[in-house]
């Protein structure tokens, strides 16, 4: 995944003073998720997602899945599936892009 | 009838980091600050709106919520599932530049949306989601 303007890692510091563990992961998931968000027609890159929270790959998908019941590569699917929707709801020229990642390369699911 | 809508709420965890971002970043008038600690209640809103404010609130300071039903709100905005708002501005992409150097957490650069809107969007130091658009 590459950004054009957003450096994940220049985001302020999410360790603040005195604020409990899980609610600093929390804080780092809801990173990692809005990076889906933003990226979600890019090919995934856990390796890249995990590396902007200064976390290990396995750490990453468990903390995410706790947070948010799936995945980071389920919760992907899921959301191209909706902007994939939403833009055939609207006639959107744009609905290509989704809809083709919608379906899962199979080195992305190699790497999840 | 005769109804405007005066104030919307917003939780915070660290009063002093919400009033930096509102106050300093996003340039609102402080129109109150009552209490103290972490119990501070502040109302914020931009200059020359007087009647429309935000207030800046703890989260489960309603004596009614139960402990987990706390931990969860506090789970929920960590992990930027609880609050949201949608602001609009003049010129959404120097608005978004503005906010970026000042070293706000980016959710989305401005983006044309596919429903004809252009918008970015940003975590306040809460993580509530705020969503700004193009005033058309």
């Amino acid at each position: 995944m590459c950004l054009t303007r957003v450096d994940v890692r220049q985001q302020p510091a999410v360790h603040k003073e005195g604020v409990p563990q899980r609610l600093r992961d929390l804080a780092l998931m809801r990173r990692v998720r809005d990076r889906l968000d933003r990226e979600y027609a890019q090919p995934l890159d856990v390796v890249v997602l995990a590396d902007g929270v200064r976390m290990s790959v396995g750490h990453l998908c468990r903390e995410f899945r706790r947070a948010y019941g799936a995945s980071p590569y389920s919760y992907l699917v899921k959301r191209r599936a909706e902007h994939a929707i939403a833009a055939m709801a609207i006639g959107a020229e744009q609905s290509t892009t989704p809809i083709r990642h919608a379906g899962a390369p199979a080195d992305e699911l190699q790497r999840v | 009838m005769d109804i405007t809508i005066q104030t919307s709420y917003l939780p915070h965890d660290d009063p002093e980091a919400s009033l930096a971002f509102y106050r300093d970043v996003l340039g609102f008038e402080v129109r109150s600050d009552v209490g103290q600690g972490n119990m501070r209640w502040i109302t914020v809103g931009p200059a020359g709106q007087p009647d429309t404010s935000i207030l800046l609130a703890p989260p489960a300071a309603d004596p009614g919520i139960t402990d987990d039903e706390g931990r969860t709100i506090v789970e929920m905005m960590a992990k930027g599932t609880y609050g949201w708002i949608l602001l609009a501005t003049s010129d959404v992409d120097a608005t978004f530049d503005r906010l970026q150097a000042s070293g706000a957490e980016v959710i989305q650069e401005p983006t044309d949306q596919p429903y004809g809107v252009r918008d970015c969007a940003f975590r306040d130091p809460a993580g509530n989601h705020i969503r700004i658009n193009q005033r058309g």
